[in-house]
């Protein structure tokens, strides 16, 4: 029960924080996926991905994560034949991309709550829809900008009952 | 009057008792909850709320145990007897393809056609499904002389309250609907369409689904 580290998306020339996992549907609509290690209890999915919008299309250009046996993970792990790019045709759905400062902080998953949501609506990995919504205005204009975890537990390696907090 | 005592005394002597059991039967896990609870709520962690929570709590529960013992005798001797009420884990229900979901009934031919994959650079082998080639074609090698492969449209609510749609092909066997192969997986917002335009100011916040989804 941690925040989790989000995914990253390169939209519009800017690079974003999003927390949405597609590639989680990916492995659940059957597609192959391999152990990942998970050493720290802000990433239990054990990777992180960084996704692309190209002409409205999302698509999967890195990975970083290690696997059970200790290999670096990449896109080709999953893809193979894909190394740069994969096309996320399999995912519909609701990306959500937090921006502007902290309004709530929830220690759970993507629960925290930002000063606004851009939503981009994707079908089968094209984009159909985009809006913002608005959550509040951040108290004080001191605070952070941008997505962030407040604290995780990182395991040694090999070790996963005995945790350190940092 | 000395039967009042006697009463309460023995209300207090049931009372050392329990906290002498419960130190001695407590699990050195059983502190995981309230971690969990406090990360949910930071103000757990508070010294206003530890007070309450710790000692003035514990003080009020230990105070009503006294006059009231003979129902907390009872409770625990009906718990020796018939066993503690079952706590174990909920099972999550699976999700299945049921009649009512189906839509049309297509050969293999027919929605490999529909569902074959295209990108322009190239990120998706040009096969229906695409990526998820390989796992359509074992969903196809399940599948017997006289099965039929129907699309489906289906709502589904989990054990969470989470509310998703899910599309894609069911194999029906005679009157039984088998195995599934999902195509569209998202969530159903509940109220979507109707949330604040930019600029507006919204107050209070619930646990939306998409934190339930992504709390895995």
């Amino acid at each position: 029960m941690t925040a989790q580290i989000s995914e990253r998306l390169s939209y519009e020339g800017q690079q974003l924080a999003m927390c949405t996992n597609p590639l989680s549907l990916y492995f659940a609509m059957g597609g192959d996926g391999p152990n990942f290690e998970y050493n720290c209890t802000a990433l239990w999915r054990g990777y992180v991905g960084t996704w692309e919008i190209v002409d409205g299309r999302l698509y999967l250009v890195e990975l970083h994560g290690t696997l059970e046996g200790g290999e670096e993970a990449s896109v080709a792990t999953i893809f193979p034949g894909y190394p740069d790019r994969v096309f996320a045709h399999w995912y519909s759905g609701t990306i959500r991309i937090p921006q502007g400062k902290l309004l709530n902080y929830v220690h759970m998953g993507y629960g925290s709550t930002y000063e606004r949501d851009l939503f981009l609506e994707i079908e089968k990995g094209i984009i159909k829809k985009t809006h913002v919504r608005q959550n509040g205005h951040a108290e004080g204009d001191d605070g952070p900008e941008g997505y962030g975890i407040g604290g995780m537990t990182v395991f040694p390696r090999g070790k996963q009952d005995e945790g350190e907090t940092s | 009057m000395i039967y009042l005592y006697w009463y309460l005394g023995i209300g207090a002597v049931v009372l050392i008792l329990m906290v002498a059991y419960h130190k001695l039967t407590k699990q050195k896990d059983d502190n995981l909850p309230s971690d969990i609870l406090a990360d949910l709520r930071p103000e757990r962690k508070k010294l206003w709320f530890r007070l309450l929570n710790d000692v003035l709590g514990p003080a009020l529960v230990g105070t009503l145990i006294v006059p009231f013992w003979p129902v907390l005798v009872f409770l625990k001797v009906k718990e020796l007897f018939f066993g503690e009420p079952a706590r174990g884990a909920v099972d999550e229900p699976e999700f299945a393809v049921s009649r009512d979901d189906l839509q049309t009934q297509l050969s293999i031919q027919e929605i490999e056609q529909r569902e074959m994959v295209f990108d322009p650079l190239g990120a998706a082998p040009n096969v229906p499904f695409g990526h998820l080639n390989t796992a359509w074609k074992q969903f196809c090698e399940g599948m017997e002389p006289h099965d039929g492969i129907w699309s489906f449209t289906a709502h589904w609510t989990s054990s969470w309250d989470r509310k998703d749609l899910r599309q894609g092909y069911a194999i029906v066997r005679g009157e039984e609907v088998g195995r599934h192969f999902v195509t569209i997986w998202k969530d159903v917002e509940e109220g979507a369409g109707t949330e604040a335009v930019s600029g507006a100011k919204t107050e209070g916040f619930s646990i939306p689904a998409w934190l339930r989804k992504q709390a895995d």
